[in-house]
């Protein structure tokens, strides 16, 4: 008998090893408070979460992290190197969260650009490799561009997390043709991140192939974090299961539901002769 | 010196401890790279602090 619960159990995710049964990730960004937070984390049923490495305001006492903000031991933390805008200050900024998480993933964001905030192709290649080779288990946001994809995956990244927007847009998945590809020459999971607004759009990722997605900002300034969490997360799990399902084949033109014979139709109206 | 990017006046006999007492920052709760050493939070040891170092004092922070 189907259950979701079954689907979730009959289809990890398998990341560098570590098997998960959420599909959704989550960032703890952007929200108006902890408590918030917390209950959206726990809404969406994430099992990732992804955190920064900032500087300590200095001379500020109580300057308030997130260590206590999280049950740590709950959630493979995902640290990312956002705001680093070369290879080597994401090396380093992967360095610190190593020793500061205690994990030696790291979401590898390289951007430049504070505007659109999009990633750089080259240096995120190339602090990948170096990652890497440090041991590191490295899922680094990147464009949607397919020979980039295949290059980071070659490179020894666990997953390729490509873009469907840009980051915090909530513009949807603008990206789609690149985006398909991507999933069809995947070797390493497929992570859609970033622009994703509504959870329509988290099922449409799923549909088109991701393996899984990672959302934000939609949840941290939606008028109900924790109400379309739980949304995202249903979406997520729809989309995953509709795509094993497998889609009705599309048709130029329509297909009648009901039978075409037997209809129960008024007499024609005779012609005169 | 310079910590957290911003130049910092250094005194004789300055050690971490101390840094990160005259900081007012818990020593529990944050990693400290000091040159290219990295420290994760309650194993930063007290040494010393030279006038040309560049120390960087971190925490987990909310981030997407």
């Amino acid at each position: 008998m189907y259950s979701p619960a079954t689907a979730r159990a009959d289809d990890p995710l398998v990341i560098a090893g570590r098997t998960f049964h959420a599909r959704l990730m989550v960032g703890t960004g952007k929200y108006k408070d902890f408590a918030v937070m917390r209950e959206a984390i726990a809404a969406s049923g994430a099992e990732i979460v992804t955190v920064s490495i900032r500087r300590v305001e200095l001379g500020a006492p109580g300057h308030i992290g997130i260590l206590d903000a999280i049950d740590l031991a709950k959630y493979q933390l995902l640290p990312n190197t956002a705001g680093c805008r070369t290879a080597e200050e994401a090396v380093r900024v992967a360095k610190l969260a190593r020793a500061m998480t205690e994990t030696s993933w790291v979401k590898l964001e390289v951007i430049p650009d504070a505007k659109y905030l999009l990633p750089d192709p080259v240096e995120t290649l190339r602090a990948a490799k170096i990652l890497v080779d440090a041991g590191f288990t490295v899922l680094p946001y990147m464009p949607a561009d397919p020979v980039l994809a295949r290059r980071l995956a070659e490179a020894g990244c666990a997953t390729v997390m490509p873009l469907a927007s840009p980051i915090g847009s909530g513009r949807g998945i603008l990206t789609r043709a690149n985006l398909e590809i991507i999933v069809e020459e995947a070797t390493v999971p497929v992570v859609i991140d970033a622009g994703l607004g509504v959870p329509s759009e988290a099922a449409a990722a799923m549909e088109l192939g991701a393996d899984a997605v990672l959302v934000n900002t939609a949840l941290a300034e939606a008028n109900d974090p924790v109400a379309m969490a739980a949304a995202f997360r249903k979406a997520v799990e729809a989309g995953r299961e509709g795509l094993r399902a497998g889609r009705m084949f599309v048709r130029a033109h329509a297909s009648p539901s009901s039978p075409t014979a037997g209809v129960v139709r008024l007499p024609e109206p005779e012609v005169p002769a | 010196m310079y910590v957290n990017g911003r130049q910092y006046a250094h005194r004789e006999g300055l050690t971490l401890h101390a840094l990160l007492a005259d900081l007012r920052v818990d020593p529990g709760t944050v990693v400290v790279m000091h040159g290219d050493e990295i420290y994760r939070a309650g194993t930063i040891p007290d040494v010393p602090v030279a006038a040309p170092d560049v120390i960087e004092i971190v925490t987990m922070m909310q981030g997407g």
